[in-house]
């Protein structure tokens, strides 16, 4: 009976090393990965892309989160509040500008980058869908290709140099190196996606649409000088008739992405991001000065436009005065808003200037244009008579840099293709454009210059 | 034992030798003890016990003498003389050198030992008031670095065996209890939305101090390659409590203790504070008559009388005198066959800290059992419940100076005046609780193979379940909107280890074979629940928001282990040990996936040697030892080598992110460590030293890197670079009276360690990452410190603060400098050093133990100097409380410059707005002495036939007196930096320490 009990225990024990044998040598145990989100190796169909294109859009409220506030300083619109801390923008050097600004941008760009070339240079035609499917996963990321680089491209050329960003157009590892690409050759990239995501989004309907992709193409054309190309895009977001203005300015804002004037909107939800434009751009603007640091300067052009006509509702609905200082706060009602990155408005100035240029004449469409967005805004003076190439360009560059102040760097870039002074430090007289071009862009990232020996 | 000697020599010459059989019995306090070493020192033949303590050992001859040998107890030699029934009793050693050292699975005796171990007695930590056991280490263990958290209940311990070796991956020990591997740190690791920081509870405070029989730190690769990939940050083992065979005995304990802070900062009054923002106000040029009117010191409708008449002190709304009692019981006794050990223990605390509750209540049930006289089965359960409510220090005691003495508590209408920024409407409106429950249990059989030859399979558990729920009330938050957030986590990890032993004595060569396989497997899941907006106060449950954020996260590792160890001695003089531990796990990447980690020691006894014993009058005991080895750190993260794209939602749409590069290669930290030491007893163990050199050399370091944005990622994780940690460790102990009325032992220790960077890969100026801190690694400095202006003092003439200008050396004062770079900011980034040692020169302790008759006291002071420490949050609060900030200074302010000629260490005050940079002159030294702990207790006389066998009364002082040359803007030199090793230097708001007296009584029944 003992020795019974004995072998039992004896067939246990060798049991138990057969067992734990067979555990260590089974490589499989240490196979353990991450069941929740995605890998590398299943991005592989339809739905892997769209989520990487929404993963970009995600980045776009960091990627545009700064520029207005950093733009409209650089172009002395405002007056910073507190000094020491902010050193106001236009004393920035190449060094002394605050990394978080500048490489904000270029780093949630290069983020969304990584995510749209992915989708791009994924075999999307061989993965199931229906072809609307594949369309409008390629026409988002075409589309925010060109959005990005266009912002990018603006923000970054250098303006002695001519050099640009890196053209980054396929995922790359981290020891990969890159060098910069001239500004013209973006610009041939920028154009050839957006009419990319013009087909694309033609077939199929993504996070974006058609008309935002034909909104984009307008203004990139605009800027590019091809003022023939602009003039035909923003007449087909015009005649499309998807848009109307706005009655009340103040609404486009409120609204954001659901206001019918609205092309192209980044959609605010402090649940999946709360930093972003809003949050910036409301902060900025708050009278106490433990939160804002921003208010309009009262010498800038659009302290001078709204002195000039204080009733417009730009000014009237937009902005409140307190404490001796004007604050943009209707553009930003509150930190929680969609940021309004392409509006029909936008697209009645463009058409208009666009057609003065192309046809070296002022025409009563350009007129009307014009009027559409002056009517709307209860402005003091309409276009009236018959005004010179010349006269208009003036009302047009005024009227933009009133409806578009603070939105998405308008006024900068505009100001630098009219190649237009600013005012003087202390308040009184211009400086030339050829003064003070030379800070017109942003320094590239010091770590970047560093790793990859950009020069 | 002369007796047997005389016995010995007289049929010694009387008889002549045959070979025979003999048996016998070897017990111990009536209880036979299995496995005892039995030798026949003139032939070399032996034999061992078996479960039942009974032996036969052949070829014994009338004349010889045969050795009984057993771990822990001393050795007895008879001379056989045809005895046929041999009944030995072996006396337990209470020699420091015959002491049973564990040393990871399995045991040596200190004597044999030939790598760096310290045993730590569970005597130390019984009773104690500190927060939970392995704090009571500071000072008793030479070269294990102890910071206390905070008073907070539940503050964690940050512990450093011999230096910090890693950047990112964890630097704490491995904790292992009773063989099985406890998680450290945290209960919570989430990054809570609505949460703060400093509000975790610690893991290791559920192991109950009472319930601990010896704590054992393995600090050298020999110790700890038994650990292989998990055992480079050193290893704390915790040996509980087993039960002996024979009466039951039940032992009691209960005390109270009265807690406060250790040190309060000292603030300015409403007078001091008018006096220094007025004189502010008009050195920044501003009207003296505007101040009350223009100086925003008037907030939230405060009138100028009523700030007048206001005295507040913010400090006493967020500290008070804590409280805390405890009680334990244990019961422990058994039969021959089962022995069992039980115990329970509570602690309720209310800590210094203004809102902060504690209950903790601790069960364990360790038994054995003997099935036959070959298999023995046995097991180990321990059951915790903690119920914490931990208080966010930002909340409290961190706000107290984001108030002004001239600002009241509430208005006159019974609301909080200026609630977003005053820490008692914190106090009262954030609620935070956290629920813990931690089961760790093992079970186990081990079989009896042949004579020597074991077989033990061991299965471990350890879970553990956190509730957390936390409600910030609506009138906190900016926008309006209450927040509630409900989580559970779970973690649990199961491990099973296979061991074969094999212990024989071959004459004079003993042997020690050890064969194992290890499997584990560890997971978590975390759900939480957030939610904002309510539609009523009385609602604090995520679900009734209007608002809600769900979220959930699993992750998971597996280790597999195959291990070896080998321990020979001859005659106990030439000790060598070899270890070797293959690890592979989960977290490592597809082509790193296994690390051998092999370690070898040698030791040296060389007062057993003949040649030794004309020194022997002195050096009663000396032993020489050296190791070399590897081991590793694998607190990488989980899944830190795969490619990886972590959620980022678009307008509700499923949006990713690339969140990291696959790393196929990416591995454990390799520390190679070298071990030199010496042990010696002068005076028959009167006198006692320890001295162990060490040069722990880390590689593959686990470091930030920063890569191309075009990649997609700012930074990755690789191993690259190397550390060095080079250091001294003493140990000095004394008996200095002995007797039976009155025992006296005290002892020093002092460790010294040398922290350096070695390597960065190409990067030849170190590495720095963006972010609030720098975070700096440098070559040739501490991992951990930072880069930061040099400070040159205050000019006297102008009255401003001076910043040295590295490239000419000259100080350059605020304004000078300012013109030089163009701003103040310009300047004070152009010209950082790197600078500071977060870690101290040296650490130790001091400890006396004093016994005369009933009374005893026991003392351990710990001391560490060297450390540097930049209180950021309290420092630049202090120097610019005049901005529009309205922040209360501290009254060094008092001595601020004035007039021109004014030597002083305070610029002049002005309102001009903060400069955020940290500089040298907020660093602030943190040597200091400490008396950890002061025992007195007195053992009362009981009447011979009382239910009660004995009774103890004590008085216990935790902390209670600290040396200290730290800046006043410190609360306590013993300063908690949470997290790796990197940006030690600052913390933007300090938790203080609390002291504890504590009385108690200990009964026996």
């Amino acid at each position: 009976m003992k020795k019974n009990k004995k072998f039992k225990m004896k067939r246990l024990f060798i049991g138990l090393m057969v067992l734990s044998l067979a555990l260590t040598s089974c490589e499989e145990f240490l196979d353990e990965y991450s069941t929740i989100g995605l890998s590398a190796d299943k991005l592989t169909d339809i739905n892997a892309m769209n989520s990487l294109n929404a993963g970009a859009y995600n980045d776009m409220r960091g990627f545009y989160a700064y520029q207005h506030m950093i733009t409209t300083t650089l172009m002395r619109d405002v007056q910073i509040r507190r000094s020491a801390n902010w050193t106001p923008f236009f004393k920035w050097t190449s060094s002394g500008i605050p990394g978080m600004f500048t490489s904000n941008s270029y780093s949630n760009g290069y983020r969304a980058l990584n995510k749209i070339n992915t989708v791009l240079n994924a075999d999307i035609d061989n993965m199931y869908g229906t072809n609307a499917e594949k369309a409008s996963a390629k026409g988002d990321a075409y589309f925010l290709r060109a959005a990005v680089y266009f912002q990018l491209n603006n923000y970054y050329t250098h303006p002695s140099t001519g050099k640009s960003v890196p053209l980054v157009l396929t995922v790359l590892g981290t020891n990969d190196r890159v060098s910069l690409a001239s500004s013209e050759e973006i610009k041939t990239q920028i154009e050839s996606d957006i009419e990319a995501a013009r087909t694309n989004l033609a077939i199929g309907e993504g996070i974006t649409t058609h008309g935002a992709a034909t909104a984009m193409a307008a203004r990139i054309y605009f800027y590019h000088g091809k003022y023939d190309l602009a003039y035909e895009r923003a007449n087909e977001v015009i005649e499309s008739g998807g848009y109307s203005l706005e009655s009340n300015v103040a609404d486009i804002y409120l609204k954001g992405s659901g206001s019918s004037e609205v092309i192209y909107s980044i959609i605010q939800d402090v649940s999946e991001q709360s930093f972003g434009p809003a949050q910036i751009g409301f902060d900025n603007h708050q009278a106490d000065e433990q939160v804002g640091i921003t208010s309009v300067n009262p010498d800038g052009l659009i302290g001078q436009l709204r002195a000039a006509d204080p009733n417009d509702k730009r000014f009237a609905d937009l902005m409140s005065e307190g404490d001796g200082h004007v604050y943009l706060n209707g553009k930003w009602p509150n930190n929680n808003v969609d940021y309004v990155a392409l509006r029909l408005a936008e697209m009645h100035l463009t058409r208009a200037e666009a057609n003065v240029m192309v046809n070296n004449t002022v025409s009563a469409d350009d007129i009307a244009d014009v009027n559409a967005i002056k009517t709307r805004a209860g402005a003091a003076q309409m276009v009236v008579g018959n005004p010179t190439k010349a006269e208009m360009l003036e009302i047009i560059y005024n009227e933009r840099s009133k409806e578009l102040y603070n939105e998405w760097g308008d006024r900068f870039l505009n100001t630098r293709r009219l190649q237009k002074g600013i005012v003087n430090e202390n308040g009184s007289g211009m400086t030339s454009f050829n003064n003070y071009s030379k800070i017109l862009y942003y320094p590239l990232p010091v770590s970047e210059v560093d790793i990859h020996n950009l020069q | 034992m002369k007796n047997y000697l005389i016995v010995f020599f007289m049929f010694f010459l009387g008889f002549q030798a045959y070979g025979q059989q003999i048996s016998g019995t070897v017990m111990s306090n009536g209880e036979p003890i299995p496995g005892v070493n039995i030798i026949n020192n003139t032939n070399g033949k032996g034999t061992l016990t078996d479960f039942d303590g009974n032996f036969t050992l052949d070829e014994v001859s009338e004349g010889d003498e045969v050795e009984f040998s057993y771990l822990g107890f001393k050795n007895q030699k008879i001379v056989y003389n045809g005895q046929t029934d041999i009944s030995i009793s072996l006396e337990e050693s209470s020699e420091k050198l015959d002491e049973v050292i564990v040393t990871g699975y399995g045991t040596q005796i200190a004597k044999n030992l030939s790598s760096a171990i310290v045993r730590v007695d569970g005597e130390n930590v019984k009773n104690t008031a500190l927060g939970s056991f392995e704090q009571a280490l500071q000072g008793r263990a030479a070269g294990v670095q102890v910071v206390t958290g905070s008073g907070m209940s539940g503050a964690g311990t940050k512990i450093r065996v011999r230096g910090a070796n890693s950047a990112t991956a964890s630097s704490e020990p491995l904790y292992v209890v009773d063989g099985i591997i406890m998680e450290s740190g945290g209960y919570m690791d989430t990054n809570n939305s609505v949460g703060f920081m400093d509000l975790n509870t610690n893991l290791l405070a559920s192991i109950n101090p009472n319930d601990i029989e010896s704590m054992e730190i393995l600090k050298d690769a020999a110790a700890t390659a038994i650990y292989g990939a998990r055992g480079s940050n050193g290893v704390i083992l915790i040996t509980t409590k087993q039960g002996q065979s024979g009466e039951t005995k039940i032992e009691a304990s209960f005390d109270v203790g009265l807690s406060e802070v250790t040190r309060k900062l000292d603030f300015v009054n409403a007078d001091e504070y008018l006096t220094l923002a007025q004189e502010a106000w008009y050195n920044s040029g501003n009207d003296p008559t505007a101040f009350w009117d223009s100086s925003n010191v008037l907030v939230d409708g405060l009138t100028r009388a009523e700030a007048q008449a206001t005295d507040t002190d913010w400090q006493n709304t967020a500290l008070r005198s804590g409280i805390a009692y405890r009680g334990n019981i244990s019961a422990s006794g058994g039969s021959e066959k089962t022995k069992f050990f039980i115990s329970g223990n509570f602690l309720e605390e209310e800590s210094i800290f203004v809102g902060n509750e504690y209950l903790r209540l601790n069960a364990r049930t360790n038994l054995t059992h003997q099935l036959s006289d070959k298999v023995n089965v046995g097991s180990n359960m321990s059951f915790s419940y903690i119920n914490n409510s931990p208080v966010p220090a930002q909340n409290g005691i961190g706000r107290s100076n984001n108030m002004l003495p001239i600002h009241p508590v509430y208005k006159s209408d019974g609301t909080y005046f200026n609630v977003q920024r005053n820490p008692k409407a914190w106090l009262d409106l954030f609620e935070n609780n956290q629920k813990n429950r931690t089961f760790t249990a093992n079970w186990y059989l081990r079989y009896q193979l042949a004579e020597g030859l074991s077989f033990r399979t061991e299965f471990g558990l350890n879970t553990v379940a956190v509730n957390q729920s936390q409600y910030m009330d609506a009138r906190l938050q900016s926008n309006g909107l209450a927040q509630a957030q409900s989580s559970s986590s779970t973690r649990n990890s199961w491990n099973w280890k296979n061991l074969l032993n094999y212990r024989k004595n071959f004459g004079n060569h003993n042997i020690d074979f050890l064969a194992g396989i290890e499997s584990s497997k560890n997971k978590t899941i975390i759900n939480n629940l957030r939610g904002i907006g309510f539609s009523n106060s009385t609602l604090k449950t995520p679900i009734d928001a209007a608002e809600l954020v769900p979220n959930f996260a699993e992750s998971a590792f597996t280790f597999l282990s195959v291990l070896s160890r080998v321990n020979y001695d001859y005659k106990g003089k030439y000790l060598f040990s070899v270890t070797a531990r293959r690890d592979g796990s989960s977290r490592f990447g597809k082509e790193r996936r296994w690390g051998t980690f092999p370690a070898a020691s040698l030791g040296y006894n060389i007062s057993e040697e003949s040649f030794f014993e004309p020194l022997k009058g002195i050096f009663s005991y000396l032993k020489l030892k050296a190791s070399y080895g590897i081991s590793g750190n694998a607190e990488i993260g989980t899944y830190a080598n795969e490619s990886r794209y972590s959620q980022a939602n678009y307008n509700g749409l499923n949006g990713i992110t690339l969140s990291n590069i696959a790393d196929d290669e990416l591995g454990w930290e390799t520390s190679t460590q070298t071990n030199f030491g010496v042990s010696m007893e002068l005076m028959n163990g009167k006198f006692r030293a320890d001295i162990d050199y060490y040069d722990k050399l880390t590689k593959d370091l686990l470091l930030p890197y920063p890569v191309s944005i075009v990649s997609g990622l700012t930074q990755v994780t690789t191993n690259l670079g190397e550390i060095s940690n080079k250091g001294i460790e003493v140990v000095l102990g004394a008996t200095l009276a002995d007797t039976e009325e009155l025992t006296w032992d005290v002892e020093l220790t002092y460790a010294h360690n040398k922290n350096e960077v070695l390597d960065i890969g190409d990067n030849p100026e170190g590495i720095n990452l963006p972010g609030f801190g720098t975070t700096s690694i440098y070559l040739g400095m501490p991992i951990g410190i930072t880069r930061i202006p040099v400070w040159g003092g205050v000019d006297p003439a102008t009255g401003e603060d001076t910043y040295i200008h590295q490239e000419s050396g000259i100080a350059y004062t605020e304004s000078q400098a300012a013109a030089e770079a163009g701003s103040l900011n310009n300047f004070l980034n152009e010209n950082q050093v790197a600078y500071g040692n977060p870690y101290p020169d040296f650490t130790g302790g001091f400890s006396t133990n004093l016994s005369f008759k009933n009374w005893t006291v026991s003392a351990l002071f710990s001391f560490a100097v060297g450390q540097d420490f930049i209180a950021s949050g309290e420092i630049i609060n202090s120097k610019y409380a005049f901005g529009s900030m309205n922040l209360t200074p501290l009254r060094n302010m008092l001595g601020r410059w004035r007039n021109p000629g004014d030597v002083t260490q305070v610029a002049q005050l002005s309102t001009e707005p903060t400069i955020w940079t940290r500089t040298t002159e907020y660093v602030s030294d943190l040597d200091y002495l400490r008396m950890r702990d002061l025992t007195v207790s007195y053992n009362v006389d009981v009447p011979e036939n009382s239910l009660v066998k004995g009774l103890d009364l004590y008085l216990k002082l935790t902390n209670f007196l600290t040396w200290t040359n730290a800046q006043p803007w410190m609360y306590d030199p013993e300063n908690f930096v949470r997290g790796g090793n990197l940006n030690l230097m600052d913390k933007w708001k300090q938790v203080p320490q609390a002291k504890t007296v504590n009385i108690g009584v200990n009964l026996k029944f």
